[in-house]
């Protein structure tokens, strides 16, 4: 048992966040139109798509821990770029073992509950879709199949990521299939994603909060030397450290134990983090005050997006039901 | 390079099985008595056995009675005593931390192998009447005299005193200074003259905490744990430790709780309705929670030196699994369980105790705001 981070996953942390601050947006007012005249090309440039492609099926180059490092700093950094929604898909196509159908970065395509991957085109939402043609899903039966995400972009609670409807018609079968083995690792490869972003959503959000509560002052003192401040931003705190230590072991999990066992793990983080990133950011905006009730500020903007990667793949409601369900 | 793994290494899973193996042979099959001092006997039979077979003070050196094992193996015995219903494990590291990292050699060989065999019971005297959160304005003074120093003063909230032979005693040896620098640490045996301890009865109807009068306790040099003055510092590093979910065994205790309702269920004593079966799962989701956190700590700690405030954080995360974990298991015993004389409600209420004991909650969350988060001082 050792459990830490490696030299060289401390530097990966250090060049992801590079890469997420340079899509950090510059005004929240120009979102989510902003969204739209952006290429998606970075996460290919910058070789992030093709982390896992490596040259044997069970042999990802990087391991799903590395993902949710970067899918953290993306979330930390309020990045626009995509990054799950095309991280999935790319997980999907690695297990299918099929190629990516054009130079474009396909996306997953989530059931329209949001709890699941979509099993249907007509029931389905393009996640994370900002600049993306194609999006991707999997039929009852395993197998898997691309549409072209539609034009109209379709509304999210979320003004930093899109979301987007399916071409109607466009659907088309490739040649893979996904073993129930490998749904149930892709399953947890997802949560475990959208936990690590909402893990960066999360603590970015306190530590913003943190500095406010450093340097506004109130009745003659910073605010956060009261006491009902600084317990609140601290419980803040003991939450996000709790939420990086399921994260860590829900990665670990999808490289190192069963399929079925790595579910588990990543439903639990999932869990655990829906609960509690929705809590620190709820406390975040409070330290705020007025001004965390505005557009502009990104402390709303991170409430908005944990919001919608809470309901991604399922809520700690529907996680719970899932793991408690006696087999 | 190093790959992070959660798996036992090979060193770890064979002492793993070993231990899994003994816990199968030697848990006791039943509950602590209910009766104080029938528990005390209770307990201390249990852990002088898993003394006797090496597994207290795994982490502590092998000259001084540990078993010379790396802090995860902590982890382990928590997890595999929770899994085997095994009844709490010794809750001693913190004064064994103090003694290895501030003791003199003398010292160490001189108690570190009887606190380690479970064969002599220590106490902590660190709380008074008047000096509960802010434990540095404590009262107790040891005054320097002729042939080294007189204490005199009142603790109280001193666990497991009435059946105690040594206490380490935290006193004022220099009031001229800041509170802090003016503190110094004692090992005192509990029958030194002047030392007189009176029970608590506690709203468990346990004994287990007392008050001690010091009546001009005479105490040397060689009394002092680390020099005079160094006994704030001293008493942080075991607080720090105290806080720890696995050090404590509070790990293993959750775990038990668990695997106690589980086999309730399956024994069809225990019937839950679909509010009940949410509510177990997430009490299942913040025990995995607190496992993976304690990994992740001992991850952390094997490349530093102590838990540090950090300590504070796992203490704040244990007390919300303690907590929620027994209401559920008062709740789901119904108010049926309220009239019922064998019903135990005694881990229910100790939960209570969690955010008070080891530093309050509300002590802890300052530690996080001010040390962890740099936040300005909030007094």
């Amino acid at each position: 048992m050792d459990v830490a981070l490696s030299a060289e996953q401390t530097l990966l942390v250090d060049v992801a966040s590079d890469f997420a601050e340079r899509f950090t947006p510059a005004d929240l007012r120009d979102l989510p139109t902003a969204l739209d005249e952006r290429s998606p090309s970075p996460l290919v440039e910058a070789g992030w798509i093709d982390m896992r492609v490596g040259d044997r099926i069970d042999a990802p180059t990087a391991t799903c821990l590395d993902v949710a490092l970067v899918a953290e700093q993306c979330g930390r950094a309020l990045a626009t770029t995509p990054f799950a929604g095309p991280l999935i898909a790319a997980e999907l196509m690695r297990l299918a073992g099929i190629a990516a159908p054009d130079d474009v970065a396909p996306v997953i395509a989530l059931s329209s509950t949001l709890r699941g991957i979509a099993s249907e085109q007509l029931d389905a939402v393009a996640f994370d879709s900002a600049g993306a043609r194609t999006a991707v899903f999997i039929e009852p039966d395993g197998a898997v199949h691309y549409a072209e995400v539609g034009e109209g972009r379709r509304h999210t609670v979320d003004i930093t990521r899109r979301c987007a409807s399916l071409r109607p018609g466009s659907g088309r079968a490739t040649p893979g299939v996904l073993t129930a083995d490998a749904i149930e690792q892709l399953l947890a490869f997802g949560l475990v994603l959208v936990s690590a972003d909402a893990l960066g959503v999360a603590e970015a959000a306190l530590y913003a909060a943190v500095e406010h509560a450093k340097t506004r002052e109130q009745f003659g003192r910073p605010i956060g030397s009261f006491q009902a401040i600084a317990h609140l931003l601290a419980d803040a705190y003991v939450s996000v450290e709790a939420v990086r230590s399921v994260v860590w072991h829900g990665a670990w999990a999808v490289d190192a134990l069963s399929p079925s066992e790595a579910l588990a793990s990543a439903r639990l983080a999932k869990a655990y983090s829906a609960t509690a990133t929705l809590q620190v950011a709820e406390a975040a905006v409070q330290v705020f005050g007025g001004t965390g009730m505005t557009w502009e500020a990104p402390v709303s903007a991170r409430l908005r997006r944990i919001l919608l990667d809470r309901a991604v793949l399922g809520d700690e409601q529907t996680q719970l039901l899932m793991t408690s369900a006696r087999c | 390079m190093l790959i992070m793994d959660y798996r036992d290494s090979a060193e770890e899973r064979e002492f793993r099985a070993e231990l899994r193996r003994w816990l199968a042979q030697h848990t006791p099959g039943d509950r602590p008595p209910d009766g104080p001092d029938d528990a005390i006997v209770f307990l201390d039979e249990w852990w002088r056995s898993l003394a006797k077979a090496g597994y207290v003070g795994l982490s502590f050196p092998t000259v001084y009675g540990g078993g010379g094992r790396p802090d995860s193996f902590e982890a382990i015995l928590n997890e595999e005593a929770g899994a085997a219903g095994a009844p709490p494990l010794p809750p001693i590291a913190h004064i064994a931390q103090a003694i290895l990292r501030a003791g003199t050699e003398e010292q160490r060989r001189a108690h570190l192998p009887g606190l380690l065999s479970c064969e002599v019971r220590w106490c902590q005297g660190f709380s008074e009447p008047g000096a509960g959160s802010d434990l540095a304005g404590l009262a107790t003074v040891a005054q320097p005299s002729p042939d080294g120093y007189r204490i005199n003063g009142r603790k109280i909230w001193t666990s497991g005193a009435v059946w105690a032979q040594w206490c380490l005693l935290l006193a004022r040896t220099d009031p001229s200074v800041e509170k802090h620098r003016g503190l110094s640490m004692f090992l005192l045996p509990m029958d030194r003259v002047g030392i007189e301890c009176r029970p608590i009865v506690m709203a468990t109807g346990s004994r287990e905490f007392a008050e001690l009068y010091l009546d001009d306790v005479p105490a040397s040099d060689a009394d002092l744990l680390g020099a005079a003055g160094q006994g704030w510092e001293i008493a942080l590093d075991l607080l720090a430790y105290e806080r720890g979910p696995a050090d404590m065994g509070w790990v293993g205790r959750f775990a038990r709780a668990i695997t106690e309702l589980d086999e309730a269920v399956r024994d069809g004593r225990l019937l839950l309705n679909d509010a009940d079966e949410l509510r177990v799962a997430e009490a299942r989701m913040l025990l995995h929670m607190l496992q993976v956190h304690v990994q992740r700590s001992f991850g952390g700690r094997s490349r530093g030196t102590g838990p540090g405030p950090e300590g504070s954080v796992d203490k704040l995360l244990m007390t919300r699994v303690d907590q929620f974990l027994h209401r559920l298991t008062l709740d789901l015993r119904g108010a049926a369980a309220l009239l019922d004389e064998t019903f135990d409600v005694n881990t229910y209420l100790w939960s209570r105790a969690q955010s008070i004991f080891g530093g309050t909650e509300q002590v802890q969350r300052t530690i996080v705001a001010e040390r962890l988060l740099r936040l300005p001082r909030s007094r």
